[in-house]
């Protein structure tokens, strides 16, 4: 495990909770959406996790000097992290009596996305903290990485 | 530029009297000599700056998703800076310790 692949990991991770953000963010945006270009009510979106393999030393991460630090990442098994943005699919939506609603159906009852604000909230405190804790990786492996150009000094 | 080009000047070029002739004379052997050691260093570090220099141009471009990426590969360059210096300060040391010595 080399000091590069901490770094990319902890990128990675960042990459993974601005994403779970960014769904906390569109679902307290449309809490009260009822149009959407697919027809009927927003249907709240869901952030999931996956492995991923290291990124081969691509544009942001090689310089030659590197090259002593990174090991080869072809082929070595996932440690990074990846999100997916999906659609979730239980969602059947909150109906309120409302008939002078111009999406009321027939009955007077307007279809509202089960965006609960409170839990979006919370899943927002917990990607900022999550982020947090992945930046603390970083610094520390950078601490370490400094630590170790000091060798020798005192 | 790598700590071997650097061990392996130190193994192919041993400073006996036959071979001392030979590391100035060949200063251009690949990358074996002491100078073209110290170039391959400053080279590397360039490079290292261009690349965090691309990603800020990205990002100030609004190309870059991601600001942490930006910010990483600046720190990242930061490093290699700091671990080129290391190599350069111990490089001149070793210079200046054979350039003290008393013939």
């Amino acid at each position: 495990m080399s000091l590069s692949a901490i770094f990319q990991i902890a990128s990675q991770g960042m990459t993974a909770q601005r994403q779970r953000l960014e769904a906390a963010t569109s679902n307290l945006a449309n809490a009260n959406t009822t149009r959407t270009a697919e027809g009927g009510p927003y249907r709240r979106r869901d952030v999931v996790l996956e492995t991923m393999p290291l990124e081969t030393p691509g544009s942001s991460f090689n310089s030659p000097f590197e090259s002593l630090l990174v090991e080869s990442a072809a082929g070595s098994p996932g440690r990074g992290v990846s999100a997916t943005t999906v659609v979730a699919e239980e969602a059947q939506g909150i109906k309120r009596f409302d008939p002078g609603h111009p999406d009321a159906d027939a009955e007077g009852y307007v279809t509202l996305p089960d965006v609960d604000p409170l839990e979006e909230t919370v899943n927002m405190l917990s990607a900022a903290r999550a982020f947090e804790a992945n930046v603390t990786a970083f610094n520390t492996a950078k601490e370490m990485a400094r630590a170790s150009l000091k060798l020798g000094e005192a | 530029m790598s700590i071997n080009a650097v061990n392996s000047f130190a193994v192919q070029t041993p400073l006996t009297p036959d071979r001392m002739g030979d590391a100035a004379a060949g200063a251009n052997k690949s990358g074996s000599s002491f100078g073209s050691a110290v170039r391959d260093a400053v080279e590397s570090l360039e490079r290292s700056q261009k690349g965090a220099e691309t990603e800020i141009a990205r990002a100030v471009a609004g190309e870059s998703p991601d600001l942490h990426r930006t910010i990483i590969s600046l720190q990242t360059a930061d490093l290699s800076f700091q671990l080129g210096l290391q190599v350069r300060n111990k490089l001149i040391g070793a210079y200046e310790e054979i350039m003290r010595m008393q013939v």
